[in-house]
């Protein structure tokens, strides 16, 4: 095959462009495809989730919109099912043997802890496989020995430095991530350093740490009182809240730096994206979403969504340098990359966003 | 003859070509526009479901695919093959407000009669299904992790333990069928449980908080109404269902997910607890009754049980609390 590189025609290497990320989806809409969702998934006792599943994501990748076109999830319902039905039984063995018997339980929990790189693995490659844009597919390349073994170095290198090494472990897994994903034949890069995680973890902590420390003090001042345990727990439950509340704060500003940190490092051929959500517009946007969704006992959980959506969007930029042009991988290369073995499920991993 | 414009993307390359497409009478679909023009019969074409007002897809056999948002030309090519009912309906269910509020109506009725009657009912048929050989594991199996992690063995005489067993087996006479087991130990205040498979424990604290031993009597019979009503199993299978039956509804919401799904679900469970514990209340009355005890022995004890543990929890937070007001139950059993 022969690849196309951006710089082949001289008029076109020279612009560069800025393609903004739009949303279009819309509440009132929305709301009546998530209503008839959660109603037909309780009415067929769960089954039709997979349907569901896939309705409310296809309008949200319909939705977003890229230099004229939209994106698209092509997942199929029934291989969604399968998978949600693997989960249960996984989860349902997990929880059962909770109450039969300790050494059972720890069995399973190690089995799925065990098992996790694998579902990370699948759960991309199914992702990337069942998104596309312009009828040309994204995939996802990892392999699930690389994914396991990185995992658990990971895991031994945080318990050995006492979680510090927690960014790192962070940047290392979403760097794994992004590398290993392609959209057609271009394969994408990240540029976000290890540095930038320590950065954005170390605001977090810094905003953190009052609320921990006037919580804990709280805790200690007034265990002292009189009053028995359940005068202590009456006084607790309203500091929980306000506690949960103020946590808020540093979850958003994680949130919006990982975002940024995740797109702004990503380069596709020519092209990179660029990404400024900032805390404190995520801050207003959780609040008013957690106010929102609590008064109207869920019923707003629609327009929640769709109000982080439409601000995710329109803070995501694709410049563009020369045509956007890609081609299809070849089916050859693409299960020699592993790619014929996705078709597993949907499990949502979160890579830090 | 139809015809409409899409926009063709043939799944080898990003590039895009604006095409018009014909239908011709003998159920042929033609795309024109491309450097050679294309066709394919329509029965091989798979036209992606209706989904609000977004782009819809047509998928030809070769991967190519077409864009399109014509519904009109999209549902009447959809007619024309006859195919897309199902999808149809949905989108018809999905498109109408007057639907929407439906569902909004159906929903809480769903979830207000299911939370109320549907799970109750459903977690004690499930419960009466379960056989005992599996109880006796479950209980077996709780009673151990207990031990491991707050429990301590009693240090109770053995005399006034081989005495209350006595007086336990001589209640347990009453209910043959039920495998009851009375076992002592310590470590977590004046209390009493009953497991699944018929073991009630009780601890220490609560023996020596009793003033007489009909009053200890009194809180076996509530802990046998438990067993007697497979109160254990239930309560994991009312709330292992709650939390399910909440997380559907929530969905992914994850930055809100912890508060709203732990509040809710806590109320709900809080809720079936103060139940149960009514059951197991009417269920000691009836026993204090036939065996001619009098009932301000349980009266006696919950209120030396709620001394000794600080009181109820103030009237706002009553709803989150697992016992009915205990100013209440003393109220049923000095009527």
């Amino acid at each position: 095959m022969q690849a196309h590189t951006p710089g082949d025609d001289p008029t076109e290497s020279a612009s560069e462009r800025e393609l903004p990320f739009r949303f279009t989806g819309t509440a009132r809409e929305y709301f009546r495809i998530w209503i008839v969702n959660t109603l037909l998934t309780i009415v067929t006792l769960g089954l039709y989730s997979a349907w569901a599943k896939v309705r409310s994501k296809q309008y949200f990748y319909r939705n977003t919109w890229l230099d004229g076109t939209s994106f698209e999830y092509t997942a199929d319902p029934i291989k969604v099912l399968k998978g949600r039905i693997l989960a249960a039984a996984a989860l349902g063995l997990l929880f059962g043997s909770q109450h039969y018997s300790m050494p059972l339980y720890f069995c399973v929990l190690a089995l799925l802890v065990l098992a996790s790189p694998w579902i990370f693995v699948k759960a991309l490659a199914f992702n990337a496989r069942n998104s596309a844009y312009r009828n040309i597919r994204f995939a996802f390349t990892g392999r699930v020995g690389e994914a396991a073994g990185m995992y658990f170095g990971m895991l031994v290198f945080q318990l050995v430095t006492c979680g510090l090494a927690y960014p790192y472990a962070q940047w290392r897994l979403t760097s794994f991530a992004v590398w290993r994903h392609w959209f057609g034949d271009q394969q994408f890069r990240w540029t976000s350093k290890a540095g930038d995680y320590y950065r954005a973890y170390l605001l977090v902590v810094l905003m953190a740490l009052p609320g921990y420390v006037l919580f804990i003090a709280v805790i200690f001042a007034s265990a002292k009182d009189p009053g028995g345990p359940a005068a202590l727990q009456r006084r607790m439950l309203p500091m929980l809240g306000v506690f949960y509340l103020y946590l808020l704060v540093p979850g958003a500003f994680l949130r919006a730096r990982a975002a940024n940190l995740l797109w702004g490092g990503l380069h596709m051929g020519e092209h990179h994206f660029t990404s400024n959500q900032r805390g404190f517009d995520l801050l207003k946007l959780y609040f008013v979403n957690l106010v929102a969704v609590v008064v109207s006992l869920g019923l707003l959980i629609p327009w929640a969504k769709i109000r982080l959506a439409n601000y995710r969007a329109s803070c995501l930029t694709l410049h563009s340098h020369g045509a956007l042009h890609v081609e299809k991988l070849l089916d050859g290369e693409a299960n020699a990359l592993g790619e014929g073995l996705s078709d597993l499920g949907d499990f949502d991993v979160g890579i830090g966003v | 003859m139809t015809s409409f414009y899409a926009t063709y993307y043939d799944g080898l390359t990003s590039e895009r070509v604006s095409v018009e497409l014909t239908l011709d009478e003998a159920g042929t679909l033609h795309v024109a526009g491309l450097v050679a023009p294309v066709a394919h019969p329509l029965a091989a074409v798979r036209i992606g479901p209706r989904l609000g007002s977004t782009t819809r897809s047509l998928v030809f056999p070769d991967g190519a695919k077409c864009e399109c948002d014509d519904h009109a030309a999209l549902e009447a090519l959809e007619r024309a093959a006859g195919r897309g009912g199902l999808s149809r309906f949905v989108y018809q269910l999905e498109s109408r407000w007057r639907y929407a509020v439906g569902a909004v109506v159906l929903l809480s009725c769903v979830g207000l009669a299911g939370s109320k009657w549907g799970i109750p009912w459903l977690a004690r048929r499930i419960a009466d299904a379960v056989p005992p050989r599996m109880a006796y594991d479950l209980g077996r199996g709780t009673l151990g992790i207990f031990d491991q992690t707050v429990l301590k063995p009693s240090v109770l005489g053995d005399a006034r333990k081989q005495e209350l067993t006595t007086e336990f087996g001589a209640m347990a006479q009453h209910y043959p069928s039920l495998p009851l087991h009375l076992t002592f130990r310590r470590g977590i205040g004046p209390n009493a449980f009953a497991l699944p498979d018929g073991t009630v424990v009780v601890t220490d604290e609560l023996v020596e908080l009793a003033r007489n031993d009909d009053e200890v009597l009194a809180v076996l019979a509530h802990e046998i109404g438990h067993v007697h009503h497979r109160h254990s199993l239930r309560m994991a299978l009312e709330s292992s269902t709650v939390v399910l039956l909440i997380s559907t509804y929530l969905g992914d919401v994850t930055q809100l997910t912890t508060l709203s799904t732990g509040l809710p679900s806590v109320y709900a469970q809080a809720r079936y607890s103060r139940e149960h514990e009514t059951e197991a209340d009417t269920f000691a009355l009836h026993y204090l009754d036939q065996c001619s005890i009098p009932h301000q022995h349980f009266a006696d004890i919950l209120r030396a049980l709620q001394k000794a543990t600080g009181g109820d929890p103030q009237s706002s937070m009553q709803y989150l609390s697992s016992h009915p007001p205990t100013s209440e139950r003393i109220h049923r059993f000095e009527r």
